[in-house]
Protein backbone atom coordinates (compact mmCIF):
# COMPACT_ATOMS: atom_id res chain seq x y z
CA UNK A 1 0.00 0.00 0.00
CA UNK A 2 1.12 3.52 -0.68
CA UNK A 3 1.58 6.16 1.93
CA UNK A 4 -0.05 9.51 1.70
CA UNK A 5 1.43 12.51 3.41
CA UNK A 6 1.46 16.25 3.10
CA UNK A 7 4.41 17.56 1.13
CA UNK A 8 6.89 18.98 3.64
CA UNK A 9 7.92 21.97 1.60
CA UNK A 10 7.34 23.27 -1.91
CA UNK A 11 9.95 26.00 -1.71
CA UNK A 12 8.52 29.46 -2.06
CA UNK A 13 4.96 28.80 -0.99
CA UNK A 14 3.99 31.17 1.81
CA UNK A 15 0.23 31.10 1.43
CA UNK A 16 -1.04 28.04 3.29
CA UNK A 17 -4.53 28.61 1.88
CA UNK A 18 -3.35 27.62 -1.61
CA UNK A 19 -2.91 23.86 -1.04
CA UNK A 20 -3.81 20.95 -1.20
CA UNK A 21 -0.45 19.54 -2.08
CA UNK A 22 0.22 15.83 -2.27
CA UNK A 23 3.28 13.64 -2.00
CA UNK A 24 2.70 9.94 -2.58
CA UNK A 25 5.06 7.01 -2.35
CA UNK A 26 3.62 3.95 -4.08
CA UNK A 27 4.82 0.38 -4.46
CA UNK A 28 5.32 -0.61 -8.09
CA UNK A 29 2.29 -2.91 -8.29
CA UNK A 30 -0.80 -3.06 -10.55
CA UNK A 31 -2.96 -1.17 -8.02
CA UNK A 32 -0.54 1.79 -7.79
CA UNK A 33 -2.46 4.00 -10.22
CA UNK A 34 -5.77 3.34 -8.44
CA UNK A 35 -4.14 4.30 -5.13
CA UNK A 36 -2.91 7.52 -6.71
CA UNK A 37 -6.40 8.31 -8.05
CA UNK A 38 -7.89 7.77 -4.60
CA UNK A 39 -5.39 10.24 -3.14
CA UNK A 40 -6.18 12.83 -5.84
CA UNK A 41 -9.67 13.11 -4.35
CA UNK A 42 -8.00 15.65 -2.03
CA UNK A 43 -8.17 18.09 -4.96
CA UNK A 44 -11.87 17.54 -5.67
CA UNK A 45 -13.10 20.61 -3.80
CA UNK A 46 -10.59 23.03 -5.32
CA UNK A 47 -10.58 21.98 -8.98
CA UNK A 48 -13.19 21.94 -11.76
CA UNK A 49 -14.42 18.40 -12.41
CA UNK A 50 -12.96 18.41 -15.93
CA UNK A 51 -9.50 19.41 -14.72
CA UNK A 52 -9.63 16.76 -12.00
CA UNK A 53 -10.55 14.17 -14.65
CA UNK A 54 -7.51 15.26 -16.67
CA UNK A 55 -5.31 15.03 -13.57
CA UNK A 56 -6.58 11.53 -12.74
CA UNK A 57 -5.88 10.40 -16.29
CA UNK A 58 -2.37 11.91 -16.54
CA UNK A 59 -1.27 10.54 -13.15
CA UNK A 60 -2.74 7.13 -14.00
CA UNK A 61 -0.84 6.91 -17.29
CA UNK A 62 2.49 8.03 -15.80
CA UNK A 63 2.24 5.75 -12.74
CA UNK A 64 1.23 2.83 -14.96
CA UNK A 65 4.26 3.46 -17.19
CA UNK A 66 6.47 3.35 -14.09
CA UNK A 67 4.83 0.10 -12.92
CA UNK A 68 5.26 -1.52 -16.35
CA UNK A 69 8.64 -0.18 -17.43
CA UNK A 70 10.33 1.24 -14.29
CA UNK A 71 13.04 -0.43 -12.19
CA UNK A 72 10.48 -1.81 -9.71
CA UNK A 73 11.26 0.41 -6.73
CA UNK A 74 8.93 2.94 -5.13
CA UNK A 75 7.11 5.37 -7.41
CA UNK A 76 6.91 8.92 -6.10
CA UNK A 77 4.08 11.20 -7.20
CA UNK A 78 3.99 14.88 -6.29
CA UNK A 79 1.14 17.19 -7.22
CA UNK A 80 0.60 20.79 -6.26
CA UNK A 81 -1.95 23.41 -7.14
CA UNK A 82 -0.59 26.86 -7.89
CA UNK A 83 -2.20 30.15 -6.91
CA UNK A 84 -3.23 30.62 -10.57
CA UNK A 85 -5.29 27.43 -10.42
CA UNK A 86 -2.91 25.40 -12.57
CA UNK A 87 -1.96 21.99 -11.24
CA UNK A 88 1.56 20.71 -11.75
CA UNK A 89 3.26 17.54 -10.71
CA UNK A 90 5.92 14.92 -11.26
CA UNK A 91 6.13 11.14 -11.31
CA UNK A 92 9.49 9.50 -10.79
CA UNK A 93 10.58 5.90 -10.41
CA UNK A 94 14.36 6.04 -10.25
CA UNK A 95 14.80 4.86 -13.83
CA UNK A 96 17.56 6.29 -16.01
CA UNK A 97 16.57 5.18 -19.47
CA UNK A 98 14.50 8.18 -20.52
CA UNK A 99 10.96 8.25 -21.81
CA UNK A 100 9.85 8.75 -25.36
CA UNK A 101 6.64 8.55 -27.31
CA UNK A 102 6.29 6.12 -30.12
CA UNK A 103 5.26 7.74 -33.38
CA UNK A 104 2.41 5.36 -34.09
CA UNK A 105 1.06 3.77 -30.97
CA UNK A 106 -0.52 0.37 -31.32
CA UNK A 107 -3.69 0.59 -29.20
CA UNK A 108 -3.51 -3.09 -28.33
CA UNK A 109 0.16 -3.06 -27.57
CA UNK A 110 1.49 0.06 -25.91
CA UNK A 111 2.60 3.63 -26.39
CA UNK A 112 -0.95 4.92 -26.12
CA UNK A 113 -0.48 6.11 -22.55
CA UNK A 114 1.89 8.97 -23.38
CA UNK A 115 -0.26 9.92 -26.38
CA UNK A 116 -3.12 10.37 -23.93
CA UNK A 117 -0.90 12.41 -21.59
CA UNK A 118 0.07 14.56 -24.57
CA UNK A 119 -3.59 15.11 -25.48
CA UNK A 120 -4.79 15.90 -21.97
CA UNK A 121 -1.95 17.76 -20.22
CA UNK A 122 -1.35 21.43 -21.00
CA UNK A 123 2.38 20.70 -20.99
CA UNK A 124 4.62 17.77 -20.04
CA UNK A 125 8.17 16.62 -20.40
CA UNK A 126 10.95 14.44 -19.06
CA UNK A 127 13.87 15.58 -16.90
CA UNK A 128 17.20 14.85 -18.66
CA UNK A 129 18.72 11.38 -18.20
CA UNK A 130 15.84 10.13 -16.08
CA UNK A 131 12.31 8.81 -16.20
CA UNK A 132 11.21 11.73 -14.05
CA UNK A 133 8.16 13.04 -15.90
CA UNK A 134 6.63 16.44 -15.14
CA UNK A 135 3.26 17.77 -16.23
CA UNK A 136 1.02 20.80 -15.94
CA UNK A 137 -2.76 21.04 -16.25
CA UNK A 138 -4.18 24.54 -16.69
CA UNK A 139 -7.46 25.44 -15.03
CA UNK A 140 -9.37 26.11 -18.25
CA UNK A 141 -10.31 22.88 -19.91
CA UNK A 142 -10.82 22.86 -23.66
CA UNK A 143 -12.54 19.87 -25.22
CA UNK B 1 -27.01 -21.55 -18.74
CA UNK B 2 -23.58 -21.65 -17.31
CA UNK B 3 -22.66 -23.20 -14.01
CA UNK B 4 -19.21 -21.82 -13.51
CA UNK B 5 -17.66 -21.45 -10.12
CA UNK B 6 -17.84 -18.02 -8.59
CA UNK B 7 -14.83 -16.94 -6.51
CA UNK B 8 -17.16 -14.87 -4.33
CA UNK B 9 -20.25 -17.01 -3.65
CA UNK B 10 -22.11 -14.12 -2.02
CA UNK B 11 -22.19 -12.30 -5.32
CA UNK B 12 -23.36 -15.24 -7.39
CA UNK B 13 -26.63 -15.05 -9.26
CA UNK B 14 -28.61 -17.88 -10.81
CA UNK B 15 -27.50 -17.49 -14.40
CA UNK B 16 -24.36 -15.46 -14.13
CA UNK B 17 -21.45 -14.46 -11.99
CA UNK B 18 -19.72 -11.45 -10.56
CA UNK B 19 -16.00 -10.89 -10.20
CA UNK B 20 -14.18 -8.12 -8.42
CA UNK B 21 -10.72 -7.13 -9.65
CA UNK B 22 -8.97 -3.98 -8.50
CA UNK B 23 -11.62 -1.26 -8.45
CA UNK B 24 -13.73 -3.03 -11.07
CA UNK B 25 -16.84 -5.17 -10.66
CA UNK B 26 -17.56 -7.47 -13.62
CA UNK B 27 -21.07 -8.89 -13.81
CA UNK B 28 -21.73 -11.61 -16.38
CA UNK B 29 -25.28 -12.71 -17.07
CA UNK B 30 -27.54 -13.99 -19.82
CA UNK B 31 -29.02 -17.16 -21.26
CA UNK B 32 -25.80 -18.43 -22.82
CA UNK B 33 -26.65 -17.28 -26.34
CA UNK B 34 -27.08 -13.62 -25.50
CA UNK B 35 -24.74 -12.49 -22.75
CA UNK B 36 -24.30 -9.18 -21.00
CA UNK B 37 -21.02 -8.19 -19.33
CA UNK B 38 -21.59 -5.14 -17.12
CA UNK B 39 -18.66 -3.17 -15.77
CA UNK B 40 -18.86 -1.02 -12.66
CA UNK B 41 -16.00 1.09 -11.34
CA UNK B 42 -12.58 1.61 -12.92
CA UNK B 43 -10.85 -0.31 -15.72
CA UNK B 44 -7.05 -0.05 -15.59
CA UNK B 45 -3.93 -2.19 -15.14
CA UNK B 46 -5.31 -3.77 -11.96
CA UNK B 47 -8.47 -5.06 -13.66
CA UNK B 48 -7.84 -5.38 -17.41
CA UNK B 49 -6.53 -8.95 -17.07
CA UNK B 50 -9.71 -10.12 -15.36
CA UNK B 51 -11.91 -8.57 -18.07
CA UNK B 52 -9.77 -10.10 -20.82
CA UNK B 53 -10.17 -13.49 -19.16
CA UNK B 54 -13.96 -13.17 -18.94
CA UNK B 55 -14.37 -12.03 -22.54
CA UNK B 56 -12.07 -14.76 -23.86
CA UNK B 57 -14.08 -17.34 -21.92
CA UNK B 58 -17.24 -16.06 -23.62
CA UNK B 59 -15.57 -15.94 -27.06
CA UNK B 60 -14.74 -19.63 -26.59
CA UNK B 61 -18.35 -20.45 -25.78
CA UNK B 62 -21.49 -20.55 -27.90
CA UNK B 63 -22.65 -16.99 -27.32
CA UNK B 64 -24.22 -15.41 -30.39
CA UNK B 65 -24.14 -11.92 -28.89
CA UNK B 66 -22.08 -10.35 -26.11
CA UNK B 67 -23.00 -6.87 -24.92
CA UNK B 68 -20.30 -5.09 -22.94
CA UNK B 69 -22.24 -2.59 -20.83
CA UNK B 70 -20.14 0.43 -19.81
CA UNK B 71 -22.99 2.47 -18.31
CA UNK B 72 -21.54 2.20 -14.79
CA UNK B 73 -17.87 2.36 -15.79
CA UNK B 74 -16.49 5.55 -14.26
CA UNK B 75 -12.87 5.49 -15.42
CA UNK B 76 -10.76 3.96 -18.18
CA UNK B 77 -7.11 4.51 -19.15
CA UNK B 78 -4.82 3.40 -21.99
CA UNK B 79 -4.53 -0.09 -20.49
CA UNK B 80 -8.33 -0.38 -20.48
CA UNK B 81 -8.50 0.91 -24.06
CA UNK B 82 -5.90 -1.68 -25.09
CA UNK B 83 -7.97 -4.36 -23.35
CA UNK B 84 -11.08 -3.42 -25.38
CA UNK B 85 -9.19 -3.15 -28.67
CA UNK B 86 -7.57 -6.53 -28.03
CA UNK B 87 -10.96 -8.07 -27.30
CA UNK B 88 -12.45 -6.74 -30.55
CA UNK B 89 -9.47 -8.17 -32.46
CA UNK B 90 -9.82 -11.60 -30.84
CA UNK B 91 -13.58 -11.68 -31.43
CA UNK B 92 -13.31 -13.96 -34.45
CA UNK B 93 -17.09 -14.45 -34.70
CA UNK B 94 -17.86 -10.74 -34.40
CA UNK B 95 -20.31 -11.16 -31.51
CA UNK B 96 -19.10 -8.34 -29.24
CA UNK B 97 -20.96 -5.01 -28.98
CA UNK B 98 -20.21 -2.12 -26.64
CA UNK B 99 -22.95 -0.06 -25.00
CA UNK B 100 -23.42 2.82 -22.62
CA UNK B 101 -20.05 4.65 -22.51
CA UNK B 102 -20.47 8.05 -20.84
CA UNK B 103 -18.58 10.74 -18.98
CA UNK B 104 -14.82 10.29 -18.68
CA UNK B 105 -15.02 6.96 -20.52
CA UNK B 106 -16.82 8.44 -23.52
CA UNK B 107 -14.36 11.36 -23.56
CA UNK B 108 -11.32 9.05 -23.68
CA UNK B 109 -12.96 7.06 -26.49
CA UNK B 110 -13.19 10.33 -28.41
CA UNK B 111 -9.61 11.41 -27.58
CA UNK B 112 -8.17 8.09 -28.73
CA UNK B 113 -10.44 7.71 -31.77
CA UNK B 114 -11.83 4.50 -30.32
CA UNK B 115 -15.46 5.66 -30.60
CA UNK B 116 -15.35 5.01 -34.34
CA UNK B 117 -13.65 1.64 -33.94
CA UNK B 118 -15.73 -0.17 -31.33
CA UNK B 119 -18.83 -2.02 -32.53
CA UNK B 120 -21.79 -0.42 -30.76
CA UNK B 121 -25.06 -1.96 -29.68
CA UNK B 122 -27.04 1.23 -29.15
Amino acid sequence: MGELSQAPDWGNSTDRAVPPELLLRLSAEPSAAAQARDALAAFAETMPAEALADLRLVVTELVTNSVKYGPGGPIVVSVKRGSDGAVSGEVLDGGRAGVRMRRSPNPAGGGLGLQIVDAVASAWGVRPRSTRVWFRIDPIWVA
Amino acid sequence: MNHLQDPEPGLESLNGRTLASGDLLIRVGGDGEVMRVSLQGELDLSSAGALTGELDRLFDGRSQAIVLDLEQLEFIDSTGIACLVGAVRRDARGVLRVAGARGEVERLFRITGLDGYLPKSD
